[in-house]
């Protein structure tokens, strides 16, 4: 009987258990990229929005901390400002400015996985940013940014370890929600039939409501904490 | 061996007329002019990118390069090209008659049909060279003012394709545009065949473009069901070679009317050709 009691009693303790301070969920975060000195990257891009289609794009991406950042491509390639590593500057800032709030406790693939919330500015806007950061990894699972009640920005990845280093993303996928000012690229079509096949097509489509994208980034050739010197960085200036 | 002597002579003829070169002069002019007015500013599409995506995403390296301009330039491939083509068609059989040189012609023992023939494969010899050197303006001169990079096209919007199918959808882009110049050419010839000067061949075939190009786009019940019927409906077939993924059907679809369209206007050609009184 004692037995029971103390097993309930030990269950309940753990039920009970209060759930971490948010500051403690984004220091996970925060140790994992800590360990960034710098890395590049080899990316597979594809992305499909309405008025703009890149079915695969190969760039190579360069980071040295704190902030330096180089692009390169054969050619051109459209790059999400978010989604290479996921809310870095959000969370990395030194003027953390956030008001972050847990919001429960939940369990991804046998990894305890923290939500958080806060308010910060997402592309230019006041936004709700929802974060789901497993512990003790630190990875950021899932992200959903929000604005005006809209979810404009959702990002799901999958990491692994690379060079027992740190945790990197191997793949993310992002669903966007973009201003219906995207739906103008469509009339940058040639041909004369094509343009007044859109201009029907534009009649019964004249809503003002965001239009859906998506996004894919494959990650791979992964070198961290290679000493990239800051000239690497100098050298012809990538966007 | 005596086709070949009437298709060369042939060739000698129409390469002997200045107005011959005019297309040649066009296409040396012009698309040097379109390069030099995409390397000195950015283009339209590239602000409208910037202004409705320039929030969520990085831009990287150049939208502007040789494959673009040059999918731009085959625009050339509507109006433009159709005239020059016609310029040089309409005069093949008509320009014989205007000279008086058929009765000296059609006497020697050669069958019409063999003169027809060599008239026929000479202006589309005429016409191939014309896409040709649209193509080496366009991407020979173009790799060389401007580089390479990735393919940037219309697809209901921007479409980025990589620099790998370049050469395979410009082959093919290029070989559609033929067919369909091979039309209009075909099209100049059949009114070649039956007038007396090459002023009516012109002006027939620019009519006939321009009105079956505005009815081909009108967005009308009644228009849109006879649109499969016209060959301008498949004029643009080339801006398809770029589609992602291509659209084999309509490609094959486009193929197949080009092919009959020539069957038919250079059939009804020699058919009024033959018939053709030169002792009057």
């Amino acid at each position: 009987m004692m037995k029971r009691i103390s097993l309930l009693l030990f269950a309940s303790l753990l039920w009970c258990q209060p759930l971490k301070q948010p500051v403690e969920i984004i220091d996970l975060v925060r140790d994992n990229l800590r360990k960034l000195e710098d890395y590049q990257v080899d990316l597979k891009i594809k992305i499909a929005v309405p008025g703009f289609r890149m079915p695969g794009k190969s760039v190579h991406y360069a980071f040295k901390a704190p902030d330096k950042v180089k692009l390169e491509t054969f050619g051109f390639a459209m790059v999400p400002r978010q989604g290479i590593l996921p809310f870095y500057s959000e969370l990395m800032g030194d003027s953390l400015h956030i008001k972050a709030e847990t919001l429960e406790k939940t369990e991804v693939e046998g990894e305890s996985v923290w939500i958080i919330a806060f308010q910060d500015t997402f592309y230019n806007e006041d936004a709700l940013i929802k974060l789901w950061i497993g512990d003790p990894s630190g990875t950021i699972l899932k992200g959903v940014a929000t604005i005006g009640g809209l979810d404009v920005f959702t990002l799901t990845s999958q990491y692994e370890k690379i060079d027992q280093v740190a945790y990197m993303p191997v793949v993310t996928k992002i669903d966007l929600k973009l201003p219906p000012e995207m739906k103008t690229l469509r009339h940058l079509n040639s041909t004369p039939q094509a343009k007044m096949d859109i201009m029907e097509s534009m009649k019964s489509d004249t809503s003002s409501t965001p239009i859906q994208g998506a996004i894919e980034l494959i990650f791979s050739k992964y070198k961290l904490n290679r000493g990239i010197p800051d000239s690497y960085f100098d050298e012809e200036k990538s966007n | 061996m005596m086709m070949l002597s009437l298709i060369r002579n042939e060739v000698f003829k129409i390469f002997s007329y200045y107005r011959t070169y005019l297309s040649y002069l066009f296409i040396v002019l012009l698309v040097p002019l379109i390069f030099w007015g995409f390397s000195i500013g950015g283009s339209t599409v590239e602000r409208q990118l910037t202004h409705a995506m320039g929030d969520q995403f990085l831009m990287v390296g150049k939208l502007v390069n040789a494959y673009t301009v040059s999918y731009f330039v085959m625009n050339f491939l509507w109006v433009h090209i159709p005239f020059l083509i016609a310029l040089v068609g309409g005069d093949v059989l008509a320009g014989e008659e205007a000279a008086g040189t058929y009765r000296v012609y059609l006497t020697r023992p050669v069958s019409r049909l063999k003169i027809f023939n060599a008239k026929a494969i000479a202006t589309l010899i005429y016409t191939l060279t014309v896409i040709l050197c649209l193509a080496f303006m366009s991407l020979g001169v173009g790799a060389v003012w401007m580089g390479l990079g990735d393919l940037i096209v219309f697809q209901d919007g921007i479409l980025v394709l990589p620099a790998s199918t370049a050469f395979v959808r410009f082959s093919l882009a290029y070989g559609l545009s033929f067919l369909n110049m091979a039309v209009v050419a075909s099209l100049a010839i059949f009114f070649s065949s039956m007038v007396k000067n090459a002023i009516g061949p012109v002006i027939g075939t620019m009519a006939i473009i321009i009105v079956f190009l505005a009815v081909s786009t009108l967005p009308l019940d009644f228009f849109v069901s006879i649109r499969p019927y016209f060959f301008t409906t498949y004029f643009d077939s080339w801006a398809k070679a770029f589609f992602d993924p291509i659209p084999w059907d309509i490609l094959w679809q486009a193929t197949w009317v080009a092919l009959l369209h020539i069957g038919l206007l250079l059939g009804g050609s020699y058919f009024i050709f033959r018939r053709k009184d030169i002792l009057s």
